[in-house]
């Protein structure tokens, strides 16, 4: 027996030898994985340390003592990169908001005007953050902002209670110094006003959007993975697709259709449509289901149509290219899967493009995949329509225009 | 119909196809026999407009293979040595798609579909999946597919490899069938006495290029070297072999065991030699045969090797 899986093992071996761009791929793509990931990921476990802070755009409306306060806590909070100016210019909340749409920051927090004259029994600080952010990194910003701001109203409000103690057991008693059983009795009643204080209750910072935002709600970190989720799921296509190809090589099909009197660009076309009405069918279906389970916001529908075409055309378009590289079925699983996988690490699907280091998010903008999901981003999570994403579907067009071409012309040189 | 001029095919460096010219008129058939590699499949790739010659040319039914393709395709029924259809689908929806593919619709087609059913004895298995079919029924589906759309040009790759006896004689009757109807049909095939059955013309082909051309009458008049078959009581020594080849009275010696076979141009000068160095060796004769000779002799005479296998018999 052991002979006989000796010589079943040299078969396999001998034929994993034969075929050395899949072998070569099966080892150099899981490399090459790593890289991707370990750079793309860099920051992500180490965000919001000390070593690798987040970013918080601060504006400061008031101008007053408590919002100096605020700020000069925030700043020596680990964890968060306190950001007030720009070219040192004091940043104010349209600049913020810009730079929000842009991307170039996560969230901005706004002191209020009024903040620092107080009286009030609660302060508001909205902090402003991007829809579309995921809620793994608002939450612990949230948490620092309310726990600083909690901080500062205790030590801010415990004199104040403190005055009216003594104000309230003056006019009961009018007179002085006090003996202890006044003592006592002032403790009692500050205990009692002390009680009285809810830090919890007399501060609030409400997630808020950028101004000219029509985003229906903000939503919750599920809805927000929907999108990356079904971009996720679309390119896997191009291993249905691309082994369609190779087996009709190899079992001679191919060779009898290009025999039959039938152009290549119609064969292709005939070859290739199925595989992207399907990829429709995936994302109406996976968006259906985000809708339908977890509540996932549509946004407007013609812009999500033809941001869905154009995605649809560009997973089949990546498809046909690794149809006319892979020569055997090992090397379709091989480029499919790692290129499926990698894209989808670079382009933010697995994690934002935001917590990448500067030339990951660079590199970002050169998959498909990071396009779709802004474009998604936009018309379901921000409500934006066609003209609001028309560069995203530009892209993607060229693209799927691209990877046409490529597919074209090593089709017809094969 | 079929017009090879001066064509060449080359990978690279290597010419696979070396100067190629050969005709095959309408209503003729011609066999294209050689070993494996010796170009033939190259041959066919250039003229189905598969791969590009670099020298000479070729054409098919008047149509450039690579600048007419299309309409060179619509007088082309190629039937690939690959069992090239689709198994999940039935016989008849794999000759429907074909048959769409080659223009016929509606009426037509199913008319032609149940014609070539019949032709290849399909007929009552048509609507299951082929991949339930047998070897020899897939081979026909293969054939069927080819002849859907009446081509007038048909080439045939190695169509019968590996069928059972009664799909061979299907599939012959309706190759037969075919050069009754005009069409020029080019074939290859490992199986002598199916050239000899149906082809007009043989090209022999050996290292990517024809080494003889014609009818299998002339072929076998102007090569056929005879092949005298004896058997002894006791393997033959090999300074025996080696004394008939260096006399010059065998072309080509094959030992098998007891046995030898050798090539011969006259029978009785080799004969004669024979009973004396077998009583001079003290070996007895068993048996003796001297059968007619076949394209299998001239094939083996030609390029040293037999076709079905390849295999070099010793010399």
């Amino acid at each position: 027996m052991i002979r006989q899986v000796v010589a079943l093992a040299a078969k396999e071996f001998s034929l994993l030898g034969q075929d050395r761009p899949a072998l070569a791929l099966l080892f150099l793509m899981p490399a090459f994985f790593i890289v991707v990931m370990g750079f793309a990921l860099e920051n992500v476990f180490e965000a919001g340390t000390k070593e690798k802070p987040l970013t918080l755009l601060v504006v400061d409306e008031d101008g007053g003592a408590l919002a100096a306060r605020v700020r000069d806590e925030l700043s020596r909070a680990p964890g968060i990169d306190v950001i007030e100016s720009i070219d040192d210019t004091m940043l104010d909340r349209s600049r913020a908001e810009a730079l929000i749409r842009s991307r170039e920051a996560p969230m901005a927090l706004l002191l209020p005007k009024g903040l620092s004259e107080g009286g009030g029994e609660k302060i508001v600080v909205p902090l402003i953050a991007d829809p579309a952010t995921h809620q793994q990194l608002v939450a612990p910003v949230r948490g620092v902002v309310t726990g600083v701001l909690q901080s500062i109203v205790l030590l801010d409000r415990i004199p104040e209670r403190m005055r009216q103690a003594l104000e309230t057991w003056a006019a009961e008693r009018g007179e002085g110094p006090m003996p202890d059983e006044i003592v006592s009795s002032l403790n009692q009643k500050l205990s009692e006003r002390l009680r009285e204080i809810d830090a919890r209750r007399m501060v609030e910072v409400p997630l808020d959007d950028p101004s000219g935002s029509t985003a229906p709600e903000r939503p919750t970190a599920t809805q927000q993975s929907v999108p990356a989720y079904t971009i996720f799921g679309v390119f896997f296509i191009t291993l249905t697709l691309a082994t369609s190809f190779v087996r009709e090589r190899e079992d001679g099909t191919l060779t009898r259709l290009l025999t039959s009197p039938v152009s290549r660009t119609a064969l292709l076309l005939g070859k290739l449509l199925p595989y992207y009405l399907v990829n429709l069918a995936q994302i109406a279906l996976m968006f259906l289901v985000g809708k339908i389970l977890f509540g996932h916001p549509i946004g407007n529908l013609l812009a999500l149509l033809a941001l869905s075409l154009t995605l649809a055309a560009t997973a089949t378009g990546l498809g046909a290219l690794i149809a006319t590289i892979a020569r055997t079925e090992a090397q379709v699983g091989a480029l499919a899967v790692s290129s499926s996988i990698t894209l989808a690490a670079l382009g933010g699907l697995m994690v934002p493009s935001y917590v990448m280091p500067g030339p990951m998010q660079r590199l970002a903008r050169a998959t498909p995949q990071a396009w779709a999901l802004d474009g998604y981003h936009e018309i379901m999570l921000r409500g934006g329509g066609l003209l609001e994403v028309n560069v995203e579907i530009g892209v993607l067009l060229g693209f799927a225009g691209l990877f046409f071409l490529l597919a074209g012309i090593r089709f017809r040189a094969s | 119909m079929i017009q090879l001029d001066e064509l060449s095919v080359a990978y690279g460096k290597r010419l696979a196809v070396d100067r190629v010219s050969l005709e095959v008129a309408p209503g003729e058939f011609v066999g294209l026999l050689g070993p494996n590699g010796a170009g033939k499949t190259s041959v066919l790739r250039a003229l189905c407009g598969l791969i590009e010659a670099s020298a000479g040319s070729a054409t098919v039914a008047g149509f450039d293979p690579r600048r007419d393709r299309i309409a060179m395709a619509r007088e082309l029924g190629f039937v690939p040595q690959d069992l090239a259809f689709y198994a999940s689908l039935s016989a008849r929806q794999n000759l429907r798609l074909f048959g769409r593919l080659q223009g016929l619709w509606g009426d037509i087609l199913e008319s032609a579909i149940d014609r070539v059913l019949t032709q290849v004895r399909l007929g009552d298995r048509a609507d299951d999946r082929t991949r339930t079919y047998s070897g020899g029924m897939k081979r026909r589906l293969n054939v069927a597919i080819g002849l859907l759309h009446e081509p007038s040009v048909l080439i045939l790759d190695e169509p019968t490899v590996g069928v059972d006896a009664q799909s061979r004689n299907a599939l012959l009757e309706c190759f037969e069938a075919v050069r009754e109807s005009g069409a020029a049909v080019l074939y290859t095939t490992h199986l002598m006495e199916e050239a000899d059955r149906l082809c007009q013309k043989v090209a022999v082909m050996d290292g990517g290029r024809i080494i003889a051309c014609g009818s299998p009458a002339d072929l076998i008049d102007e090569h056929g070297a005879g092949i005298l078959r004896i058997r002894f009581d006791r393997p033959p020594p090999e300074s025996m072999v080696a004394d008939l080849v260096e006399r010059g009275l065998a072309t080509r010696v094959e030992r098998s065991g007891q046995r030898l076979d050798l090539g011969v141009n006259r029978a009785e000068p080799v004969l004669a030699a024979i009973v004396e160095r077998a009583m001079a060796f003290d070996l007895g004769i068993e048996s003796l045969e001297l059968p007619e000779p076949t394209l299998e002799a001239v094939f083996l005479r030609l390029t040293g090797r037999r076709l079905r296998d390849g295999s070099e018999p010793t010399s």
